[in-house]
């Protein structure tokens, strides 16, 4: 008669798991490839709105998104090579709203000195086709196009806007801080309204647009011959 | 906003030219990074480049924006205010601005 033992042995060697078991292991395996390979190798994402106009278009651009450029295998801060560089164009967490990611351009590192506000020139009041006005930016010396007594396009002077906010104002970027801002000054909600943003908070370094117009996103920084 | 508005960056503006360093100060260069100002008009967004102008003083040395500070040499050179570089602006943090 055999023991206790060898029966509850026999009941388990006979057990098989369900066929859902398996394949609940191996869907659960698959996500964390899935995970580990996006928040430590590549992943894509969408980039929506005006900000990064024209690098970006509005309708939301698919994007290769990758930290490694800021890894460094010895160390979780981020020494001088592997810190976000100026021209860069990089994912950061939204400092307005922690649940959302931002696309923009790293425009300052520490120790920068920024001017806050860079743009000159008036904001304008356009009317369109559907007689909807807008209130436009246009730079100073600029002629507007289309602009003459027989035009269907109408736009009329206003008033020289009171300085913007920022203008003739720098701010030091500081340690462990980027200044973050969109390519599109006009339409941009980035660190001339929330200020430095932590170095943690960049998620990645925007490497190309996927979808559509496959190209790589060039950091833009171009030193200036003597 | 219309979604069908097609992007059309200016090309027609000239771009500053920005050269000539002031030969006071050797060690130093002049970067630009681009960027942007677009606006709708008749159901496209044109787009305007604004070089921003940062000067640098050594490698790996925090530079300073110059965008707003470059006087005409001559015709096409640029320079960096002189009266600028003796007084640049003092270094503020964000908080003083803004008061958080």
């Amino acid at each position: 008669m055999a023991s206790p033992y060898f029966r509850l042995r026999n009941v388990f060697s006979r057990y098989r798991p369900p066929p859902l078991l398996p394949t609940t292991i191996r869907t659960i395996q698959i996500l964390a490839t899935l995970h580990l390979v996006s928040t430590t190798l590549v992943e894509l994402r969408i980039c929506t709105g005006f900000s990064m106009l024209p690098t970006l278009s509005q309708h939301g651009d698919c994007v290769l998104v990758s930290p490694l450029p800021y890894w460094s295998p010895f160390s979780e801060k981020h020494t001088r090579s592997n810190r976000p560089k100026r021209g860069d164009v990089v994912v950061a967490t939204s400092p307005m709203d922690p649940s959302q990611t931002v696309c923009k351009r790293v425009v300052g590192i520490e120790g920068d000195l920024i001017e806050i506000e860079p743009r000159r020139g008036n904001q304008r009041k356009w009317i369109d086709n559907a007689g909807v006005g807008f209130m436009v930016d246009v730079p100073q010396d600029i002629e507007l196009e289309g602009h003459d007594e027989n035009s269907h396009i109408s736009h009329e002077e206003l008033m020289r806007k009171p300085k913007r906010n920022g203008e003739g104002q720098w701010v030091k970027v500081p340690k462990g801080h980027v200044w973050l801002v969109g390519d599109n000054l006009s339409n941009s909600t980035d660190s001339r309204k929330y200020g430095p943003v932590p170095i943690a908070m960049v998620k990645g370094k925007v490497l190309a647009r996927i979808y559509p117009n496959p190209a790589w996103i060039e950091n833009n920084l171009r030193q200036i011959d003597e | 906003m219309p979604s069908d508005l097609k992007i059309e960056a200016k090309s027609s503006i000239p771009k500053k030219v920005v050269v000539g360093l002031d030969p006071n100060d050797p060690p130093c260069k002049l970067f630009s990074i681009t960027q942007y100002q677009c606006t709708p008009l008749g159901g496209r967004v044109t787009c305007w480049p604004l070089e921003r102008i940062f000067r640098q003083c050594g490698d790996n040395k925090p530079s300073i924006e110059v965008t707003n500070r470059l006087k005409s040499k001559d015709d096409e050179a640029l320079i960096v205010d002189p009266k600028f570089i003796e007084n640049p602006p003092k270094a503020r943090n964000w908080n003083d601005y803004r008061g958080a």
